[in-house]
């Protein structure tokens, strides 16, 4: 096992590019409007925005979680590739069009596009409320991960407090500064490092692990001693084919609020459909890392954590500065996943429910939107990071739920006309309780996904409460479907 | 107002909304369980080159689409 400060100084080195490309970001520009900080002007190019999108969706989970799910459970860890896939399809449908709403009618956030659509302040501030839930549980989860690898590459003279103290000031900095321009261009930088790392990583346990430079002798090996490993429902059993499909379905529908922004960030429509188009190519950074989880079966079979089997593997087998890169991967990946979180819900809480309750202009709110990052962090994140909460999970996954139900607002901004206000409340309710019900009394219930539950409940009592309450005022639905079906509207 | 759903309004809209059925319909249950095999394809578990043969599905169908459909007034 490697005692190297190597690892740790490529690790602080990466915090330290970081930091200065954040900074860079800027570029003289004032960024107390939220046109600026929250969506960059609306100006990121095609291969920004490409990075920036695919890097946000490449967490911690990449290089810890992954692995750890190959390890203990198998091909399971594949369904990730098929979802982050499908929201590519997704993010080419909707994207140009959230782009235009945003152009057109000046929508910041995810929020603020809910309540001009349906005409409800209340709607969208609750909205955006219970997103940021979800939110700040994932921001809490990818800094826990980031001060994790700070403290395993110190070899522990890192404790945990001081690495959420170290991460989370050097993203408040950069993010206070440059705000989206900064996520845009670290992200941009996260992105390639990860490609690197993953590959560089993947390609060499192989090897350390086979003799061979590809991964098929890892999984001839897997087929002749653990075959349960490469089928569904893996080995632990719990991925049946009921529970694959309804995970990919309700992530797919999952429409997230820095998802939201990075495409309101884009130069144009057209930009955002080129990233999308590329953005699938991205996910074989998934592969190599989830092949190191596999060699963990083998190489390392008495794991207590699973999800620390790549680290432990390149602890034990691969050269210390490899250690390091692999560090500073995991940090990117964590850190590029982190930042958009804080980012949307600083907006959120300043946009969306600030703003309508305080009747607030919009200079003050893209003041406060800028300032509330300070707090959200300070306040929640690190004092919940610090305390590594057990429940944290509970609270993402119950958080993720909410964001598939809201799935009938959208359905009223791209599909469906008739949608109404009490519809599209009384879906999110129900769904979100049916939700809460499967994933904390009785988790799954069939097989099925928690959310999927909630959606079945959610979209059919969405229709009928539709039909049966006062549709949105014409001139507002006319000047959404002008954009989401402009064919239609011209005819 | 005549309230709607939002559907394709040529031959080549609906060509690719069935397109983005099929890669959708292509990862999950039944045709996921065409793929369930131990034995290796190409040196990987068939479910890993079924998914990367749906990430290659997904990229092209878009680049097509792309060329494809005529681009509203409201890109660029």
């Amino acid at each position: 096992m490697t005692t190297s400060l190597l690892p740790l100084w490529m690790t602080l080195g990466y915090i330290g590019i970081a930091l200065f490309i954040g900074l860079r970001a800027r570029g003289g520009r004032l960024m107390d409007s939220l046109e600026e900080w929250g969506v960059a002007g609306r100006s990121m190019g095609p291969v920004t925005l490409y990075l920036l999108i695919a890097a946000g969706s490449i967490s911690a989970y990449t290089f810890m979680g992954a692995p750890g799910w190959a390890y203990s459970k198998g091909v399971a860890v594949f369904y990730v590739v098929i979802y982050l896939s499908y929201l590519a399809l997704v993010a080419w449908y909707c994207g140009p069009k959230v782009w235009a709403f945003g152009q057109r009618f000046g929508h910041v956030t995810q929020g603020a596009a809910i309540a001009d659509r349906y005409q409800s302040p209340l709607l969208g501030g609750l909205a955006a409320l219970v997103m940021s839930i979800g939110s700040l549980a994932y921001a809490v989860l990818q800094t826990i991960g980031s001060a994790y690898i700070l403290s395993v590459m110190s070899g522990g003279r890192i404790p945990v407090w001081v690495g959420v103290i170290v991460i989370l000031g050097v993203i408040a900095i950069y993010l206070y500064v440059s705000g989206q321009r900064a996520i845009g261009l670290t992200n941009a930088f996260q992105g390639i490092l990860m490609l690197v790392v993953a590959w560089t990583v993947g390609l060499w346990a192989a090897h350390h692990a086979t003799g061979e430079l590809g991964f098929a002798g890892v999984f001839e090996r897997l087929a002749n001693e653990r075959p349960d490993f490469l089928t569904l429902p893996g080995a632990d059993g719990k991925m049946s084919f009921a529970f694959w499909t309804t995970s990919i379905v309700v992530s797919m529908l999952s429409f997230m609020p820095p998802v939201w922004s990075q495409w309101m960030s884009a130069r144009s429509a057209a930009t955002i459909r080129r990233s999308a188009t590329w953005l699938p190519t991205y996910y074989i950074v998934v592969l190599p890392m989830v092949v190191v989880g596999f060699i963990g079966i083998t190489a390392l079979p008495n794991l207590g954590r699973a999800d620390t089997v790549a680290l432990e593997f390149a602890l034990q087998n691969l050269p210390s500065w490899l250690v390091g890169l692999l560090g500073a991967g995991t940090l990117a990946a964590a850190m590029s996943s982190c930042e958009p979180f804080l980012h949307s819900v600083s907006m959120a809480y300043a946009k969306d429910i600030a703003q309508p309750l305080l009747r607030l202009d919009d200079a003050t709110t893209g003041r406060l939107a800028r300032r509330l990052l300070i707090p959200v962090m300070a306040l929640i994140v690190a004092p919940v990071a610090i305390s590594e909460p057990s429940n944290l999970v509970m609270i993402l996954l119950v958080g993720l739920g909410f964001a598939t139900q809201v799935l009938p607002a959208f359905i009223g901004m791209f599909l469906w006309t008739r949608a109404s206000r009490w519809g599209v409340l009384v879906g999110i309710v129900s769904g979100f309780g049916v939700t809460l019900a499967f994933t904390l009394i009785w988790p799954n219930p069939l097989g099925v996904h928690a959310g999927f539950w909630g959606l079945m409940i959610n979209l059919p009592l969405f229709v009928i409460v539709s039909c049966l309450t006062p549709p949105v005022r014409d001139d507002v639905v006319e000047r959404f479907f002008a954009i989401s079906a402009p064919r239609r509207h011209n005819d | 107002m005549k309230h709607y759903v939002v559907r394709p309004r040529s031959g080549k809209g609906w060509l690719l909304t069935l397109a983005f059925v099929v890669l959708i319909a292509a990862g999950i249950w039944p045709v996921i369980g065409l793929f369930n095999r131990a034995q290796p394809w190409l040196g990987l578990p068939p479910i890993a080159v079924w998914t990367y043969v749906i990430v290659l599905g997904c990229w092209l169908v878009m680049l097509i689409a792309n060329r494809c459909i005529k681009v509203a007034s409201h890109d660029d």
